[in-house]
């Protein structure tokens, strides 16, 4: 029963994404369309502020990040971050430059700059098993 | 509409850009203001501001905290932005003591200082956009 309750729950929840992207006119750009379309959205500026994000517990469902940014740590660093400490996290990369292969091997789903937004959401939608969603 | 009423004071709403280089108090503070009905730009440095002003976003007000790593603090941002953009109106942000005195010309009521509640953040920008409502046009 509990379970059962946990599991709707679990269902009706708006689901998280964290944009971890360090161009304020792109990361603006996604976070509010992502919003549009129902997710509730968290901002990071580079990979620091996602490890921060992590680490003050909130929920996140879906990291959708940029490969190159300034700090210790670029997207690919993060992806291997998450698998350590966020096993079962699903991650997106993006980039200008191709970074499929790269991204293949860290077990993220890549996303080849310039992108649609639309199809960025599409992508998160599909890795969580989310109905397709209507820009509000 | 009163000042210290936690929405937006326009039918429109007026667009925040939020500068706080600490993300967990620049994500709770955002959130806040976006259930408050406002449109609310993330960022992290002055440059984004610059950034953001290059483009053809509307910006109304800048929130900012003044400690902040670049190229400009939040001192010299306010200082510019009152000379480049005069349309556009400054709230400090601060967890540092005498910020106030050294804010005194640049933001009339003085910093915002840490902790502070997400409301007061709002009666601030209600009272700014009020002013500038009323504001007898140049």
């Amino acid at each position: 029963m509990l379970s059962a309750m946990a599991s709707q729950e679990e269902a009706t929840r708006q689901r998280a994404v964290l944009v971890v992207e360090d161009e304020i006119l792109i990361r603006s750009a996604v976070a509010e369309f992502l919003r549009n379309v129902g997710y509730r959205v968290i901002e990071a500026a580079d990979a620091a502020e996602a490890v921060a994000i992590f680490a003050s517990r909130t929920q996140i469902d879906l990291v959708f990040s940029d490969i190159n940014m300034p700090g210790p740590m670029d997207g690919l660093g993060l992806v291997r971050w998450i698998a350590d400490h966020h096993p079962g996290i699903q991650v997106i990369l993006t980039s200008a430059i191709s970074h499929a292969r790269s991204a293949g091997r860290s077990g993220a789903g890549f996303l080849p700059k310039p992108y649609r937004l639309a199809e960025a959401a599409r992508r998160i939608a599909s890795l969580l098993n989310d109905p397709p969603q209507e820009e509000a | 509409m009163a000042a210290d009423d936690h929405s937006p004071s326009e039918t429109s709403p007026s667009t925040i850009l939020v500068i706080e280089p600490d993300i967990l108090v620049r994500m709770t503070i955002a959130d806040y203001l976006r259930s408050c009905g406002y449109k609310v730009f993330e960022g992290v440095t002055a440059d984004d501001v610059v950034t953001v002003l290059g483009t053809e976003h509307k910006i109304d007000i800048v929130l900012v905290e003044v400690l902040l790593t670049g190229s400009m603090d939040g001192f010299a941002l306010a200082q510019w932005l009152r000379e480049k953009h005069p349309a556009v109106d400054v709230v400090l942000t601060s967890g540092i003591a005498k910020a106030a005195e050294q804010a005194a010309d640049l933001c009339d009521e003085g910093p915002l200082e840490k902790p502070y509640h997400p409301q007061e953040v709002v009666r601030r920008i209600n009272i700014l956009r009020e002013r500038r409502r009323t504001a007898p046009q140049a």
